[in-house]
């Protein structure tokens, strides 16, 4: 069948020290937002949806743009459409997401020498563009993203393949051992000792050789962050508490005059644009999710929203870096754009299984989190001192997120298969063979194949 | 939270007419909807409500979205009926979600695919005996005739030991709703001891939910008709079962009688006679105490070393099962706003009078065989859907790489993973079923919507 994955070699050059230190790289967030000439917004989107047609209706096809790269998770080109809202017209862009291994510039000259045909044909819809300076113009419309959550920290697209390739060999090797009825004889030898006895007879050494990058722990920073304030705090205990005062007054008060918009009108027109974006959600193992919103006016909700999104980030990266946001298990990458001078926030995902569980997540398991981001955005449910009520409000939440949900137009994963969780225990099972383990943590262990 | 208006509500919504073995289900295509709208009127008082006990027969009846449309239900109100349930059951990408693809393809359903009439109504029939249930269908059907066409006749065929026909006994566990099934004498924490006691919006529309938010009710602009108060939807789905096929898979797996049966539990998370494999992890009890067919929630077996991970019971419910909470309470309130109410039952002759699975391995017969799915649950998406798509057709079901449900798995799939493996976690290391055929086929299928009374009586009486 199909589900196979081409075999990957085990090149012996993974010891090479290069390649070592680019699979530890930190993930970085690509984010191009280009304005769209108004005349080529249909062709674009027709463009884009015919390209995404043939990388998800050919399995066996490998696109240069996409296949061809070994530095991107995933990625999407999406047409944010033109539209009006309650604080202005925004015109129709196009939104390129793409989570790498490498630095910008790389990426981008890897990309434009895989396939800078398809670039063109796609950039030539957009304002400004000149086939020439094609580098110039993607990296000086790329946007920083105020968060960006990674679930598999410092695992490289190659590292995860590899990783599955591993698990696949060990699989049938276990497999194949078990319907003879032979693995019986390898308890007493040793079954860890027996499977790494196995992948050196096979010349699969890299396991053994790789050493996984942990992500940065939180305790240094907590620590010098906790030494600093009895430090600081006569100095910045009164301003700091002045304005804080005066912040939470200023919430309140938007709080109780913030008109939450009712989501039970036009039920029709709601129904239908559910439909649409709904076409393409949920194909298989993976989806996408493109949201857009706008903040509601004023400084104070810009402020307040940036100083949330910092804090956010600041957690995702030294917190929750081990696979999961709070709880929420299903995340591979997301992140949070601001847009449009500062009017538009923009949430890009990439999650595991259904809408319907990821929403439900976000109820049961983050709410707080995202009430704290998207209260300051028009349309999300009432919220009280900024992290409550909000997405609890189960009906009027689901509803604010089906809304303000786009059509995502062309998505790529690299490794659509495999769930952050199979990564994650794929990744569990190659450290093994570099750790010694008491019995405990062998039963653990061999309870991951 | 207000209480039920138990004559309010059509009867099987809250019960499940355990004594009345005998049930039909008549799938109606309305041709005079007027004539059909005074019939309805003129048999409110058949209708079996929830304040009573029904003693002889029983009479429920629904509609499909086609159904509601066609009796005149006014715009304002039809829209506020959910997306999944105006979209209908058969739709391509429903399809994709539900697992409805290659054999299991609406273009191949007895009824309710896109090449079958339209249904409109379906009515449910219960009786305490075979002659009382042909006496109330041949009733029926004479003073509906005229009016309507009928589609289906899907008859039920109650089995041995109240077993489905695979051999495993059915419905043992089933949620119970907080004002209806629980003891006003007993305080909250003492009738939600299990975790088992959902609120009756999960259930009833226009009632609190499990988020503590009112489900959304359809109703007209002033609320004047609360049209969708206390109503709730019903799935209704025709699973066929290839119990030959089931077992001779089995059959082939192990060369040991007593291993086949295991097997099958494991798939299963049950021993034939209902005790759950979490507290007889090696051997079938003599007898099930039913008071302890409930008696386990995993939290005990975080890895499936007694009942798997992939299994049956334990993906359509995982209990307290840790999918990515630490706590054994927040992983039982999040399992929980996805729980359905079950009101199936088998039909078709059983391969073997008693079910037992050495005969089954041996029987042979070309009589066709299946269970007459039935559920009810107030928000389709969030609850059916999410069972169906999320934990049942999902090879990655926390955790896993390639198992699908190994009873209800679509198998093997048009695209992507096979999703025929059915990992068994052992010590020291695991057992894997590979290459399960599919076993469960849908033949038909439609969701439907139960109206309360008050509902019932303004359809009949609107004539615009």
């Amino acid at each position: 069948m199909n589900n196979t994955h081409p075999p990957t070699h085990y090149p012996g050059l993974r010891c090479n020290l290069l390649m070592t230190v680019s699979f530890h790289r930190r993930h970085i967030a690509v984010s191009i937002v280009c304005p769209i000439i108004p005349a080529n917004v249909t062709p674009l989107i027709k463009y884009l949806e015919a390209l995404n047609h043939t990388l998800h209706s050919r399995p066996t096809l490998e696109h240069p743009l996409f296949h061809k790269i070994k530095t991107h998770h995933f990625c999407r080109w999406t047409v944010l459409p033109a539209s009006t809202g309650k604080h202005g017209t925004y015109p129709a862009q196009l939104l390129f997401e793409s989570n790498i291994d490498e630095s910008l510039d790389q990426y981008l000259e890897r990309l434009i020498q895989q396939d800078r045909g398809t670039l063109t044909a796609i950039y030539q819809h957009c304002e400004g563009f000149e086939a020439a300076s094609i580098e110039r113009y993607l990296s000086e419309h790329n946007i920083a993203a105020p968060v960006h959550f990674r679930g598999a920290h410092y695992h490289s697209q190659q590292q995860i393949q590899d990783d599955q390739a591993l698990y696949k060999e060990l699989e049938s090797f276990i497999n194949e051992k078990h319907s003879n009825g032979s693995l019986i004889n390898y308890f007493d030898l040793g079954l860890k000792e027996q499977l790494s006895k196995t992948l050196k007879e096979k010349g699969i050494n890299w396991p053994f050789e790789t050493m996984q990058k942990q992500p940065t722990p939180y305790w240094p920073r907590l620590l010098g962050g906790i030494a600093l304030l009895p430090a600081l705090l006569p100095f910045i205990a009164l301003p700091l508490a002045i304005f804080l005062g005066a912040w939470y007054i200023a919430l309140r008060k938007h709080e109780k005059t913030d008109i939450p918009e009712i989501h039970n009108d036009n039920m029709a027109a709601r129904h239908n644009h559910i439909r649409h974006v709904t076409q393409e959600e949920q194909q298989a193992i993976q989806s996408p999710m493109t949201s857009i919103v706008e903040i509601k006016p004023g400084r104070f909700r810009l402020l307040t929203l940036k100083v949330v999104l910092w804090a956010i980030n600041l957690l995702a990266d030294i917190f929750y870096n081990k696979g999961k946001l709070g709880s929420i298990n299903t995340i591979h990458f997301a992140r949070w754009l601001i847009i449009d001078n500062n009017k538009r926030l923009v949430f890009l995902s990439n999650y595991d299984g259904s809408w319907e569980n990821y929403l439900g997540d976000f109820i049961d398991r983050a709410a707080v989190g995202l009430t704290a981001v998207w209260s300051n955005t028009e349309g999300f449910p009432a919220a009280k001192h900024l992290l409550f009520q909000g997405a609890k409000n189960d009906i009027a939440f689901k509803a604010y997120a089906r809304k303000s949900q786009l059509k995502t137009h062309c998505w790529y994963s690299a490794y659509p298969e495999l769930t952050l969780q199979n990564i994650l225990n794929n990744s569990h099972i190659r450290q093994g063979f570099n750790r010694p383990m008491n019995d405990k943590q062998l039963s653990k262990w061999l309870a991951r194949f | 939270m207000q209480p039920i208006d138990f004559q309010n509500i059509q009867s099987l919504v809250l019960y499940a007419y355990k004594d009345l073995h005998h049930a039909t289900y008549l799938m109606l295509h309305i041709e005079h909807p007027d004539l059909f709208k005074q019939w309805l009127g003129d048999n409110i008082e058949n209708i079996t409500t929830s304040n009573v006990q029904a003693e002889s027969t029983a009479l429920n009846v629904a509609f499909t979205a086609p159904g509601l449309h066609k009796l005149n239900l006014s715009q304002h109100t039809y829209q506020q009926f959910s997306r999944e349930f105006k979209e209908g059951i058969a739709t391509n990408k429903r399809s994709q979600l539900l697992g409805d693809e290659g054999s299991n393809s609406p273009d191949n359903w007895n009824w309710g695919g896109p090449s079958t009439p339209v249904i409109d109504v379906v009515l449910l029939c219960y009786a305490n005996s075979e002659s009382a249930l042909q006496a109330q269908i041949a009733q029926i059907s004479s003073e509906l005739e005229a009016y309507t066409t009928q589609l289906q006749q899907l008859d039920t065929q109650a089995l041995f030991d109240r077993k489905e026909h695979f051999g495993f006994k059915d419905g043992l566990s089933q949620p119970k709703i907080a004002g209806a099934h629980t003891s006003a004498k007993k305080s909250d924490a003492e009738n939600n001891k299990d975790g088992d006691t959902l609120a009756p919006g999960e259930f009833l529309l226009g009632q609190e939910s499990g988020y503590g938010t009112i489900t959304p009710f359809p109703h007209d602009q002033n609320h004047f008709n609360d049209f969708g108060k206390d109503g709730s939807y019903l799935v209704f789905r025709q699973l066929e079962q290839d119990v030959k096929g089931f077992w001779r898979y089995l059959d082939q797996q192990n060369t040991e009688e007593d291993n086949k049966v295991y097997l099958a539990t494991k798939m299963v998370g049950r021993w034939p006679n209902g005790a759950p494999i979490s507290l007889f992890p090696t051997q079938e009890p003599e007898h099930l105490n039913p008071s302890i067919a409930n008696d386990f929630n995993y939290s005990d077996d975080p890895q499936g070393n007694h009942c798997p991970m992939a299994s049956h019971i334990r993906r359509t419910n995982p209990r307290a099962t840790d999918l990515g909470l630490s706590n054994e309470k927040d992983n039982i309130a999040s399992v929980n706003h996805h729980r359905i109410m079950r009101r199936g039952r088998p039909y078709g002759k059983p391969l073997h009078k008693r079910l037992s699975p050495t005969a089954m391995m041996k029987a042979d017969d070309t009589e066709t065989r299946g269970l007459h799915f039935l559920c009810f649950n107030a928000d389709l998406a969030r609850q059916f859907e999410f069972i169906q798509q999320t934990w049942v057709n999902n090879e990655k079901f926390n955790g896993l790489y390639n198992d699908l449900d190994p009873l209800l798995g679509t198998r093997p799939k048009e695209h992507g993973l096979t999703g025929d493996d059915f990992t068994i976690a052992q010590k020291p290391m695991r057992h894997k079923l590979k290459n399960i055929p599919q076993f469960v086929t849908t033949k038909g299928g439609a969701y439907f919507f139960m109206p309360s009374i008050s509902a019932l009586k303004q359809l009949t009486n609107n004539n615009q």
